[in-house]
């Protein structure tokens, strides 16, 4: 269950900052583009770390 | 000796990014002095001697005696909820308690939990990465 409430209007918590958020979107998405791994080998160590780290997300 | 920006420079279009982000988390987002007690926190924990070594802010005294936080009179109850919930995310996120969490909405506000939250994961992977890669220079 959520621990914040989004904003009027928003969905989540980082709708309380939308210019950080998208900073932040910014970054993720190079980190997925960016480099010699291909995309498939950084998806299976994202979902190593989300079973690790027990994210459902 | 290899820096950080030597290592993760080497991903040309997501360094930049990282630093705009990084940039923005400290842009008065959140009080600087409560995300610097918070980082040198997950410094310690990490035992990352290149954040240990960098300051980001003046927090005087609390540098030094930061593992101390839960008792040290140096500390307000607004750096323990915070430092409180940066340990635990740290240790295990999945042991962060609602009191935890209650504890950090009750001294901020929406926007600065946003900024707060995102300020201590960016921390803890950027520790995780100078210490796996073995980095001593900020």
């Amino acid at each position: 269950m959520p621990r914040i409430v989004p904003p009027e209007g928003g969905m989540s918590l980082f709708d309380h900052d939308p210019a950080l958020f998208a900073t932040f979107n910014e970054f993720y998405g190079a980190l997925w583009t960016d480099g010699f791994v291909d995309e498939a080998t950084k998806e299976v160590g994202r979902l190593r770390n989300a079973k690790i780290v027990d994210c459902g997300i | 000796m290899s820096t950080f920006q030597d290592v993760f420079g080497k991903l040309p279009a997501a360094y930049p990014r990282y630093a705009e982000l990084e940039q923005r988390l400290w842009d008065g987002r959140v009080d600087p002095q409560l995300l610097e007690v918070c980082r040198v926190r997950i410094a310690s924990l990490h035992r990352c001697a290149a954040e240990l070594a960098a300051s980001r802010a003046d927090i005087g005294a609390k540098r030094d005696a930061i593992a101390q936080w839960p008792t040290s009179p140096l500390f307000d109850d607004r750096e323990r909820a915070l430092l409180r919930f940066t340990e635990q995310f740290v240790i295990d996120a999945q042991g962060v308690s609602d009191a935890d969490a209650a504890a950090v909405t009750a001294v901020l506000s929406g926007p600065e939990v946003a900024a707060f939250t995102t300020a201590i994961a960016t921390f803890d992977a950027v520790n995780r990465f100078k210490v796996a890669l073995g980095i001593e220079e900020a």
